[in-house]
């Protein structure tokens, strides 16, 4: 599903399996920075977006997509594979000692943020300004 | 001391298994009784006592094999009984040996049973205390108090002290026993202490985890309502108040680190899958 058509490459890419995190979180950036976002549930919904993901300079990934289904780091290598150019987040709710946030840990050049973030750190994200 | 399901599992499991064994005996023991003492000599012991009791044993034998699952008093009781007929048996069949005038060595059942009780029966505790006090002190009664003085000289020395010492030995062990068994208990109760322990720290994180993506949610929805409609500012404080209040719970859930284990993974959907089933 896309959120807007911007041809400017500074759309923002959502993967969460939860509809209404994916839903508040577009409208807000939407309202915050004016930046559309593309968006999925799953990475099968995300592959089927294709060469869209261009649009996107920042990917927030949620890590645990559900029970036996591709994690966001299957999605996180999917999009390198594509050449994403992005910067991108792992984004998750679980603690550091679930299995997959130490499997994401290992992926270099992708940061784990943990959920939930506050309106300002996330505004800081999209605006790349540094963080902690 | 206070027992969980699993301890009087495991405390019901093996006085199963020690009435089994002690019925066999008492079968096996006073059968063999029964055939040995009459081609010894000893002419004016009665054998039905031997012969009622192995019968007795094997009857209660056969039914405690017949029982997959026996109730720990139960056990008990059957220990009790087998061992305090056993008693009975011995004492009654010490009124008689002197009778036929040869040499003998008595209270051999006496010692036998303090010893077994020591080491097969702890579940007794007090009903295996008082057996145990018998069987030192039955014989000393009969050496002094039934035994005619002349036929005291036909016992083989150094008697009845060997067998009051014997029960002493007995009383002993059991004792060792019953504070292993006590160590035993704890050491399961303590297991299982933990192990739930974990189960609720686990539930705990699991449920922390889960509300990360709702809270996350709320959030965004807060900034987003107050973008939207800022007259209603007031209650989109409260509603942040409120969100921050569970933040810090979260923070200081995180501080105190309730994990019980840094190496234990927890998959909080699963978890969660079965809180609701």
């Amino acid at each position: 599903m896309i959120e807007g058509k911007s041809a400017v490459n500074n759309s923002v890419l959502l993967l969460d399996d939860d509809s209404d995190l994916i839903a508040a979180m577009s409208e807000l950036i939407a309202m915050q920075s004016n930046r559309k976002s593309l968006t999925a549930n799953s990475v099968a919904e995300l592959e089927a977006l294709g060469g869209k993901i261009h649009v996107c300079n920042i990917a927030f990934l949620d890590v645990n997509l559900g029970p036996d289904k591709p994690s966001g780091i299957a999605a996180a290598k999917w999009l390198r594979e594509q050449g994403f150019k992005g910067k991108m987040y792992f984004f998750t709710g679980h603690a550091g000692n679930h299995p997959l946030v130490i499997e994401a840990s290992s992926v270099s050049g992708v940061e784990i943020i943990h959920k939930p973030i506050d309106i300002k750190f996330l505004l800081g994200l999209l605006s790349g300004d540094a963080h902690d | 001391m206070r027992m969980t399901d699993h301890s009087a599992a495991l405390l019901e499991k093996k006085s199963l298994s020690t009435v089994r064994l002690l019925t066999f005996i008492i079968f096996f023991a006073e059968g063999t009784a029964y055939f040995a003492f009459s081609n010894v000599g000893f002419k004016q012991l009665p054998r039905w006592p031997y012969g009622a009791l192995s019968l007795i044993g094997l009857a209660l034998w056969a039914f405690t094999i017949s029982k997959p699952k026996l109730s720990l008093k139960t056990s008990q009781s059957i220990t009790f009984t087998c061992l305090f007929s056993a008693l009975a048996v011995a004492t009654f069949q010490n009124l008689f040996m002197y009778r036929d005038g040869q040499v003998y060595q008595p209270f051999l059942g006496h010692k036998f049973i303090a010893l077994t009780i020591g080491m097969m029966a702890p579940s007794l505790q007090k009903k295996g205390m008082v057996l145990i006090s018998l069987c030192g002190i039955i014989p000393v009664c009969i050496y002094y108090f039934v035994i005619p003085p002349e036929a005291r000289q036909l016992v083989f020395r150094p008697e009845p002290w060997t067998t009051f010492i014997t029960a002493a030995i007995g009383m002993m062990i059991l004792h060792h026993r019953i504070s292993e068994i006590k160590f035993e208990i704890a050491a399961i109760e303590a297991t299982y202490a933990k192990k739930h322990a974990e189960d609720k720290a686990s539930t705990f994180l699991a449920i922390r985890d889960f509300v990360s993506t709702p809270l996350q949610t709320l959030i965004l929805e807060a900034a987003i309502l107050r973008e939207k409609f800022p007259q209603a500012r007031t209650d989109l404080d409260r509603l942040d108040g409120s969100i921050e209040k569970i933040l810090e719970l979260r923070k200081k859930f995180n501080e105190e680190d309730v994990s019980p284990s840094t190496h234990l993974s927890i998959d909080a959907n699963h978890i969660i899958e079965n809180l609701k089933k």
